[in-house]
């Protein structure tokens, strides 16, 4: 509801609590009026209502009195015996010829006993006057209600109504007196003289007016019965108690105790015919002990002050709309202003400066156009609206000024944007370089570092060989002296080997000279042996002998040309081998000759090398050192590559932030580009 | 199917009760038409006498006689009356029987004004007290003597106006009547004391249906068939209180009653009470024999009643 209303405009707001409070007070004012003139209307329509029951009790009053006169004189006449039986017989049937009203006449006496009754009951038959006797034994009169009750209670009384089907044959109140006679000066009751009256009578006699449109008159008994009603099939059957038990109404029967009570007064009720709310005002009719009431529909009742009101109503509704038009002008003619400052700001806050400076400018032109009414001149009025205008003007001009600035300051801003962006993608190449060669340095250094380690262990080595060959060169010079004399023994030896060569040579020369001698015999022998062997044939058996001899002796031959052939290879051979010898044995002589000059150049670059290397040593400890050195520090390289690398990334995230820096700046100064647009559009 | 039946059963029924001589029965019931009687009138309205093939002629005691001389003259082939009335008939040496008694308790009490300081029953000793004068006397008679109170009795004739008027302090009333007609009168119900007889071990049953002995001997079918339809009478208008209303309102109207609505509901509503008296519905009529004797204590104790009746002689079961 709140936020309803705080969403409405002023204007809105304005009217509407301005017309609902009128409005309020109005029907507040209406109901208090209405009310008011319902109770006007009603005290004098209470005083209006209790006249016409006055008037019907009074009607009632006046009919019964006269009734009441003629039972009592009868009594007074019996209880001062003024009269004889006849006289008496007389006068009541002279007083029931002057009683048109009066239906019958009882003079009951007390029964002296069971079988002493005397009850002479004058009646209308037609025109003249009829007596009866009611004291038959069967009837009992003693014990019916209008003998019994006034006697008991020692009052006349009227009686509740009955029908009697005896003499009249319809419904009948009556009226009794008791009368007393003296005996011994003592009052002893004597009898019941009664009236009776037809009760149609008297329903008649109060029925026949009318109240308001469709108001209506009932009137019931001491104990509740209706007696009169304009529903027929009420009277005489019903009580207002037994009406109120089934229209299930208690107000009814708390109406009947207030009536049957005997009091006077009105109350609001709903008429369960109608079921309308009514009003029911009733009055005791003193006599009969009666109620009478009439009922009276409350809008029938109530009409003038319905009719006050409406008077109200039309006058109010007026006023009601007289107040809306002037609180719709009025808060039109502080509201406009309002509403269309109120859409400059707007036009101010959508960044629409031109339409909002055309806008301020039409409501300049209304102004002077309309004058003080619209909005009030001058700069220090109080006027709220002028205030407000006199703002609103100003924060124009000053947003102008400021739109102005903003706009310069924005194209200095992105220019300054395009350089940071060129700035920034020239830096950003540079840190991918930076990147790349970063990482080919520290992979580089790393395996330089491995180089380096690897070196010095090499250096290392090297220095310990060259230690180790320090001690071989110098155990070496030694050797060498030792193989120089070697050599030297070698060579002589080889000049020895030579000459005993040339020995054998000769001799092995001399040898075959005597092998080609063995050869000779040996041939010989062989042709002796053959001789032999031909004459041993000749000599035959005789012979055998002989020529196995012959036999043996050339085999002997043979091998002997055999063994010599192969001391002959033999000879040859070693002549050879000692040729060959001979000729490695001078080769061998060139060759030591040769090495030794070689070993001797040799040892005389040894020398010098050992020297260079006895100086070189402590150089190649310095070197290893250095070289040591030279890997910590590519190890350090490398870790500074490492942290150069994450600092380059480092670079490369702050480069990016840059860039999104750069971008939101490119988008704001795209925005500010927009806005300015425009501000200018 | 049952129509036909019932058409050939009533057929057979005329055709018997004609060769017998006549299916006439005059019926008086002993007071004026109210909620009382409704199955009687509700019986012969709804044509179920005629269905039991009986000829109902319904009429009521007038104020100035009663239901037993009526019987005893031979004005009524039938009569309900009160129980401990037909007693004192019998004991008068009458020859009627009881061949249904269909009140099974009592419905009689005696209301006091409480502003006159009557709240027990001991309260009541002095005060004008009304009681009937014609009939139904003897069991508050009984009720005062066995509570030892000597009320000033009124006789009364029918009305409770000399109550209302103040005439009397209290007065002897029927529940299921006078009760409701004080009350409808503007006496609220706890302005008054109210002393029912059952509450006070005086449960003596009331309504019951009675003929001579002699024309009970001679028509005892039809005494059967009366009392059955009566019951079924009472039965149905028990079940169909408005439609038994509207027939109420007829009787009423036609013997100049004053009809009240409200007050006739209550009494067919009081009497299905008294007559069903948490019975079964089969149990309809019978006499309760503890009760008969019981009544018969009371009313010899009170001196009303000289010498025991046996039941044999009162009772003729019809069931």
């Amino acid at each position: 509801m709140i936020i309803f209303f705080e969403q409405k405009s002023i204007k809105f707001r304005l009217a509407f609590y301005l017309i609902s409070l009128t409005t309020l007070i109005l029907i507040a004012t209406y109901f208090l009026t209405s009310l008011a003139s319902r109770y006007v209307v009603l005290e004098s329509v209470e005083e209006n209502a209790f006249n016409l029951t006055n008037n019907q009790v009074n009607k009632l009053e006046q009919f019964l009195n006269p009734i009441e006169r003629v039972p009592e004189v009868i009594a007074k006449l019996i209880e001062e015996d003024a009269t004889t039986p006849e006289g008496l017989e007389r006068t009541v049937s002279s007083l029931l010829m002057s009683y048109p009203d009066i239906y019958g006449v009882c003079i009951a006496y007390e029964p002296e006993s069971d079988s002493q009754r005397s009850a002479p009951y004058f009646y209308r038959s037609n025109e003249f006057i009829e007596i009866a006797d009611l004291g038959s034994d069967s009837y009992k009169y003693e014990f019916w209600d209008w003998f019994q009750i006034p006697r008991t209670l020692g009052k006349n009384i009227w009686s509740e109504p009955y029908f009697d089907d005896g003499g009249g044959n319809q419904n009948m109140i009556t009226y009794s007196v008791p009368f007393y006679k003296y005996v011994n000066n003592k009052k002893v009751f004597a009898g019941i003289v009664t009236a009776d009256v037809t009760l149609s009578v008297l329903q008649y006699l109060i029925s026949e007016t009318k109240f308001f449109e469709s108001g209506y008159l009932f009137s019931i008994t001491q104990f509740g019965t209706f007696v009169n009603h304009k529903y027929e099939e009420l009277l005489l059957n019903e009580t207002i108690f037994t009406l109120a038990e089934e229209i299930e109404m208690n107000e009814w029967r708390t109406l009947g105790r207030e009536m049957i009570e005997g009091k006077t007064g009105y109350t609001s009720i709903i008429d369960p015919f109608t079921k309308n709310n009514a009003y029911v005002f009733y009055e005791n009719v003193p006599s009969t002990h009666w109620s009478l009431a009439i009922i009276i529909p409350e809008d029938e009742l109530l009409s003038q002050a319905t009719v006050v009101s409406n008077y109200i109503l039309i006058i109010e509704i007026a006023a009601l709309i007289a107040i809306i038009v002037i609180v719709l002008f009025t808060s039109s003619n502080i509201a406009e202003p309002i509403t269309k400052l109120s859409k400059i700001a707007n036009l101010f806050s959508l960044g629409k400066v031109d339409e909002a400076m055309s806008s301020m400018a039409e409501l300049e032109n209304l102004r002077n156009k309309i004058g003080r009414n619209y909005i009030r001149s001058g700069e220090n009025s109080t006027d709220e609206i002028t205030t407000l205008y006199n703002s609103i003007k100003n924060m124009t001009l000053n947003l102008f000024n400021m739109t102005v600035r903003i706009q310069t300051s924005s194209e200095d801003l992105i220019t300054t944007s395009d350089k940071l962006d060129k700035s920034i993608n020239s830096l950003s190449e540079a840190v991918s370089i930076q990147n790349t060669s970063t990482s080919e340095v520290t992979a580089t250094t790393k395996e330089i570092a491995g180089t380096v380690d690897k070196l010095a262990v090499t250096i290392k080595k090297v220095t310990q060989n060259l230690a180790e060959s320090q001690e071989t060169v110098d155990s070496g010079k030694a050797g060498i002296n030792e193989i120089i004399h070697s050599l030297n023994s070698i060579a002589d030896n080889g000049k020895s080997i030579s000459g005993q060569l040339n020995v054998i040579n000769r001799k092995a020369n001399n040898i075959t000279k005597i092998i080609n001698t063995i050869t000779n015999i040996a041939d010989r022998t062989n042709l002796i042996s053959v001789n032999a062997a031909i004459e041993a044939e000749k000599a035959g058996v005789y012979a055998s002998g002989f020529t196995v001899l012959a036999k043996e002796i050339r085999i002997l031959s043979e091998s002997t040309f055999e063994a010599l052939a192969d001391i002959e290879g033999l000879i040859d051979e070693m002549k050879s081998s000692v040729e060959t010898g001979v000729e490695g044995v001078k080769i061998f002589n060139e060759m030591m000759n040769s090495t030794f000059a070689n070993v001797n150049l040799l040892l005389l670059n040894l020398n010098r090398l050992i020297v260079y290397n006895q100086n070189i040593l402590p150089e190649f400890d310095k070197v290893n050192e250095s070289m040591q050195q030279q890997a910590e520090s590519a190890k350090q390289i490398s870790g500074a590559m490492v942290y150069l690398q994450s600092v380059s990334q480092n670079t490369g995230s702050a480069l990016d932030t840059l860039i999104e820096i750069h971008d939101k700046l490119t988008s704001s100064v795209d925005e500010l580009k927009n806005e300015i647009s425009k501000l200018y559009s | 199917m049952q129509i036909l039946f019932y058409f050939i059963l009533s057929f057979i029924l005329s055709v018997s009760t004609l060769a017998q001589g006549s299916n006439k029965i005059r019926f008086v019931t002993h007071w004026l038409p109210q909620a009382q009687f409704a199955g009687y009138y509700y019986a012969f309205e709804k044509g179920i006498y005629r269905k039991y093939g009986l000829d109902v002629q319904i009429t009521h005691t007038p104020l100035n006689t009663t239901a037993q001389e009526i019987l005893i003259k031979g004005d009524a082939d039938i009569a309900s009356m009160f129980f401990t009335t037909a007693l004192e008939v019998v004991a008068k040496g009458n020859k009627i029987v009881n061949f249904s008694q269909i009140s099974q308790k009592s419905g009689m009490a005696v209301v006091g004004r409480k502003e006159l300081g009557i709240n027990t029953v001991k309260d009541l000793d002095g005060k004008r007290t009304g009681i009937w004068e014609s009939g139904f006397r003897e069991i508050p008679l009984a009720f005062f003597e066995k509570n030892g109170i000597k009320p000033e009795l009124v006789p009364i004739r029918s009305t409770v106006n000399m109550f209302l008027q103040k005439a009397i302090d209290a007065m002897v009333v029927m529940y299921y009547n006078e009760y409701n007609t004080i009350t409808n009168a503007g006496i609220n119900n706890s302005e008054i004391s109210l002393f029912l007889f059952s509450d006070y071990n005086m449960d003596i049953i009331e309504d019951g249906l009675y003929s001579t002995t002699e024309f009970y001997d001679k028509n005892k079918d039809l005494c059967v068939k009366f009392a059955k339809a009566t019951f079924e009478g009472y039965s149905e208008a028990f079940k169909n209180q408005e439609e038994t209303l509207d027939i109420l309102r007829n009787y009423m109207l036609r013997a100049k009653v004053p009809f009240n609505k409200a007050h006739q509901r209550w009494m067919l509503n009081a009497i299905s009470n008294i007559f069903y008296a948490g019975q079964n519905e089969s149990d309809f009529g019978s006499m309760p024999v503890s009760k008969f004797f019981y009544g018969q204590d009371v009313l010899i104790s009170a001196g009303i009643l000289k010498k025991k009746i046996e039941l044999k002689d009162f009772y003729r079961e019809s069931r």
